[in-house]
């Protein structure tokens, strides 16, 4: 099926046969994973899975909305301190997740209003303030450790203790692959139709009765909330959380791997994502030529590739699709 | 069938029993380590540079006995979750026998689970922090002498030899910072029962990477400090005493050991300030003729023949070779039988070895090796010591 | 010292950071007017134009007055190269992609600097012999005010170029309708060129003033890049003299905080100012919002 002909394909979440067969695969190598390979990739992997989620959460965002942040590390953050703070007061874990989505949600609606005015360089530089602010406050906070940081212990549920490197990362797998779920209905709804007008033309988005602030908001509640679930899962995976790890840098990272996914796609974030944290295991052994490297090609996804590597894979589908016409 | 089973069997017993302790073969010995090599804080990278120049230096003279040293060094960007990628990579899939240095506190600190659940020796972390040794659990052997131990060595012979009054420090605000904050808090708080008069001015922290030092110095000199302790990284100190001599505030200086840069000391603003240093410097650091031999014999024969892309940074190149010593050392001792049952065990037994760039490296009574500073004074001739070696 | 003596004198360093993030500032700015790419490179053009620099000056032992217009010249070719060799011909021309190639840009640039020049401090010897001036009860030094000269100089000799030369007012053409500008038959391409050379220039001498008074190093303009970005968005992204307006209050407001609020707080109160001053006026103090046609 090359084109979408009929209002069912829109709304079919795999489409077509061949997408059945690479979601399958996909599904299939990601659960059979962890007993093939040894435990720093399954921890590689696990990093990947986290990452794909503010990868995806920015892609809702940027790529749908058209908002650009330079602060997700901040969700990060907060996320992975307010997990903390419930596991240290006793809550169980899948609450304590819950607290560290919802206090992450309020923060995207605390960010997101005085952006509905904002756009382009003026909302990149207010979000780039709100995760430097949220380092910040963090550094300066004695009840979760200041500036030294805090240990993170991984959960124990229902009695199953999820210290393993496989056991955390099928559950990292689970709840990461639900949201995705949920993100994928959430762009072939309503509400992603209206996402995307708003991005593509806001002024005839509200004359069709799209109410602007809502769904700008909207949107920004349901990145930051998703930012937030990956910093749940960010802290029990690493074990050590610090504020200056929640960097500018980060952030930046994560725009590059929605933008050099494929802006607009959320399949691109994923590709994204993968493709960041598994250019930067490869460069780890490049020693001083590794930061000038990752430069390099990101420059060269940008120049050569418009739609990112979601687009060149596009590209590619309709080729063997369509030969040899 | 069954016999082939029984034959894998015997044969994977055999392996099994025959097999040493992991990265060691019968011709090499693989330790691991990481830090920064890109980013923000890739300075640091030199480190990791310096300890491969300093393996591939002994390899050079024949090995340590008859085993080279490889170092398997990963780079983390500074970024503790890349860290514990590495430190996991060079465990599962490198099989190193041991880590030396390792950049960073928080780094250092989402790894120090990882290597003690692998029963893994960990030497020298390139980090003062007070946490690796107090935690060291017989498997950490630091040698960084702690910011905790050196703020307050630095604050007592100001007091006790320059009769510091009034001391104001300006830190980072992050742990290494506080650390040098803590040291201190606690030496005025002794000195005072002990009937010196002296108060601390004012205690005055920077965000890590901003670089407008304009109210810090304002604020210290409003506090009439006869004497500052710095606790920065060497461009906050440059900006910082830049702000001093415009505003003509001259008060003693005494700079961390993480500040002994040559571009900050080149600084005219600098002259006169006190350094503390807990390695032997080489003549490069402290002026032609002035270096200890030990340093000037590894800086040129380790730094410069080996890695002289780093030759620049002598301090970070040399602390590198520090940190790797107290391991080259206990391989030595433990002799070819290597275990690391007996590198711990030779670690454990080295006691006041003073041949190599610390004054005396010691782990009979405790996990810091070396915890003495020697204070030497900024003069137009280069570095001057001004203190015997100090410790508590 | 009196309490107003601190005041005075905590203006004064304020306005000649301030003079720093306005250099900083109206090289984005010009940029961004013109081609529309909020330039993450900005700050890294600047440190390889001082490193042009710190090379002339103590490998060759050039005068100052030789090396520094040389590190301008060097921070042009540099910039034009940049746009005729990586932006020009980027397939990805959206704003949000072209801010991603500055980006690598950036990362590619501190990491050919740290390769080539070494990650070590360097010190970057000043304009002239530093000498201390008392004025009343507040102090200055003469590197300062000479750093604080020399800003006002270029951006006097940008506002002429902008205002008075046909190169300018081919900027200012290009900045508001490119298609039409090319349709009328201006020279798109080198304007463009131009924009981009003026704009590292720009950036390298705000390097080259804010490197005497640090240390040289390849992320030595992170702070100051993104303290310019705040000048910028403050003063509008669209408006040079909104940038300078904006860098001045930023340099003096970060102060007063640091003095009278909270020295923790300093940073984030900088990008809190952005916040109240973009939800007033959601285009920065002087800037203008862009005509939407639907």
């Amino acid at each position: 099926m090359l084109f979408r002909e009929r209002y069912e394909h829109e709304l079919r979440l795999v489409r077509g046969s061949q997408a059945w067969v690479v979601a399958g695969l996909a599904g299939a190598l990601l659960l059979a994973l962890p007993f093939l390979v040894k435990g720093y990739l399954v921890y590689n992997m696990t990093l990947f899975l986290v990452y794909a989620l503010v990868a995806l959460s920015l892609s809702v965002l940027v790529g749908l909305t058209g908002q650009v942040s330079l602060g997700h590390a901040g969700f990060l953050a907060a996320g992975a301190y307010v997990f903390v703070l419930a596991t240290q007061h006793g809550l169980p874990y899948l609450l304590a997740v819950l607290a560290a989505v919802l206090v992450s949600a309020v923060l995207g609606v605390v960010i997101g209003v005085p952006s509905l005015r904002l756009e382009g360089p003026y909302l990149a530089i207010a979000t780039l303030g709100f995760g430097l602010a949220v380092q910040q406050i963090l550094t300066n906070w004695r009840l979760v450790g200041a500036s030294r940081g805090t240990l993170v212990d991984r959960p124990v549920i229902l009695g199953i203790d999820f210290y393993g490197d496989r056991a955390y990362y099928y559950l990292v797998l689970a709840l990461a692959g639900f949201v995705t779920w949920m993100l994928f209905n959430l762009e072939r709804s309503h509400v992603g139709r209206a996402f995307r007008a708003t991005r593509d033309a806001d002024l005839a988005a509200q004359m069709s009765g799209i109410g602007l602030a809502r769904y700008k908001t909207l949107a920004f509640v349901i990145s930051a909330a998703v930012a937030g679930l990956a910093g749940a899962l960010y802290g029990p995976l690493v074990g050590y959380i610090t504020p200056e790890g929640f960097n500018l840098l980060l952030s930046i990272k994560f725009l590059l791997m929605t933008v050099v996914g494929g802006l607009g796609f959320l399949p691109g974030a994923l590709l994204g994502a993968g493709f960041i944290t598994g250019l930067d295991l490869v460069l780890s052994t490049f020693r001083s030529w590794s930061q000038l490297t990752f430069g390099a090609v990101v420059i060269a996804v940008m120049m050569l590739e418009p739609a990112g590597l979601y687009g060149r894979w596009l590209k590619i589908k309709q080729f063997w699709k369509s030969w040899p016409l | 069938m069954k016999r082939l089973l029984a034959l894998i069997t015997v044969g994977a017993v055999l392996a099994f029993a025959q097999a040493a302790d992991p990265g060691v073969t019968d011709t090499e010995v693989l330790l691991g380590s990481w830090g920064p090599q890109s980013g923000p804080a890739a300075a640091w990278g030199t480190v990791n540079i310096a300890i491969d120049a300093y393996f591939r230096y002994l390899n050079d003279q024949g090995g340590i006995n008859g085993r080279k040293l490889v170092l398997s060094s990963r780079d983390d960007g500074y970024d503790p979750a890349r860290t514990v990628g590495a430190v996991r990579e060079l465990i599962d899939r490198d099989n190193v026998f041991a880590f030396v240095a390792g950049v960073g506190t928080a780094n250092g600190q989402a790894a120090m689970p990882l290597i003690k659940r692998a029963g893994t020796p960990w030497v020298g972390p390139a980090t003062g922090a007070v946490v690796f040794t107090e935690q060291s659990d017989g498997l950490i052997f630091t040698s960084f002498t702690d910011y905790v131990v050196e703020a307050t060595l630095m604050t007592r012979h100001a007091v006790e030899t320059l009769g510091s009054k009034n001391i104001a420090i300006f830190y980072q605000n992050d742990g290494y910072g506080e650390e040098g904050l803590r040291g201190l808090e606690a030496e005025v708080a002794r000195l005072r029962a002990a009937g010196y008069d002296v108060t601390i001015g004012d205690r005055v922290s920077y965000e890590r990477g901003t670089t407008n030092q304009g109210v810090q110095a304002l604020r210290l000199r409003g506090s009439g400090a006869d004497t500052v302790l710095m606790f920065s990284d060497p461009s906050a100190a440059a900006t910082l005493v830049g702000e001093f001599q415009r505003l003509d505030y001259k008060p003693q200086m005494l700079a961390s050991v993480t500040l002994l840069d040559p571009a900050l000391m080149a600084n005219p603003a600098m002259q006169g300030a006190l350094f503390s240093v807990f390695l032997r410097l080489p003549s490069v650091i402290v002026g032609e003729g002035n270096g200890d031999p030990i340093a000037d014999q590894l800086y040129r024969d380790v730094i410069v023949a080996y890695a002289p892309e780093i030759a620049r940074d002598p301090f970070r190149a040399l602390a590198g070779i520090a940190f790797a010593e107290p391991a080259v050392l206990a391989l030595q001792a433990a002799g070819r039988d290597l275990t690391r049952e007996s590198f711990v065990a030779a670690l454990k037994s080295i006691d006041g070895y003073d041949t190599g760039l610390y004054h005396s490296l010691s782990f009979k009574d405790g996990y810091q090796g070396n915890n003495s500073v020697m204070l030497l004074q900024v003069t137009p001739q280069g570095l001057r010591p001004v203190s015997d070696w100090l410790s508590l | 010292m009196s309490g107003l003596d601190q005041l005075a004198q905590a203006l004064v360093s304020g306005a000649s950071m301030g003079s720093v993030y306005a250099l900083v500032a109206l090289g984005l700015v010009l940029l961004y007017r013109t081609t529309r790419i909020l330039n993450f490179a900005h700050g890294d053009l600047g440190v390889a134009g001082t490193f042009v620099a710190y090379t002339l000056l103590t490998q060759l032992r050039l005068p100052f007055g030789l090396a520094f217009p040389l590190a301008l010249v060097a921070a042009a070719v540099i910039g034009m190269l940049v746009y005729l060799l990586l932006v020009r011909p980027a397939k990805n021309q959206t704003e949000l992609g072209l801010l991603i190639l500055t980006l690598g840009l950036a990362l590619a640039l501190g990491g050919l600097d740290a390769l080539v020049f070494g990650t070590d401090n360097k010190l970057v010897p000043t304009v002239v012999a530093d000498r201390i001036i008392r004025f009343g009860g507040v102090s200055l030094s003469l590197v300062s005010i000479v750093t604080s000269l020399l800003g006002v100089v270029l951006m006097l000799a940008l506002w002429a170029l902008l205002s008075f030369t046909k190169l300018g007012v081919a900027m200012r053409a290009v900045a508001q309708r490119e298609d039409v500008a090319e349709a009328m038959g201006l020279p798109v391409r080198t304007v463009l060129m131009a924009t981009w050379a003026a704009a590292a220039v720009l950036a390298a001498a705000a390097a080259l003033l804010f490197a005497p008074t640090t240390l040289l190093n390849p992320n030595m303009m992170l702070d100051p890049l993104s303290k310019g970005f705040v000048a910028a968005v403050i003063g509008g992204m669209n408006s040079l003299p909104g940038a300078v307006v904006g860098a001045y209050i930023l340099g003096v407001l970060e102060l007063l905080v640091g003095l009278y609020v909270s020295l923790e707080f300093k940073a984030s109160f900088a990008f809190l100012v952005v916040v109240i001053v973009l939800v007033l006026r959601p285009h920065g103090l002087l800037g203008r919002a862009d005509v939407k046609r639907v």
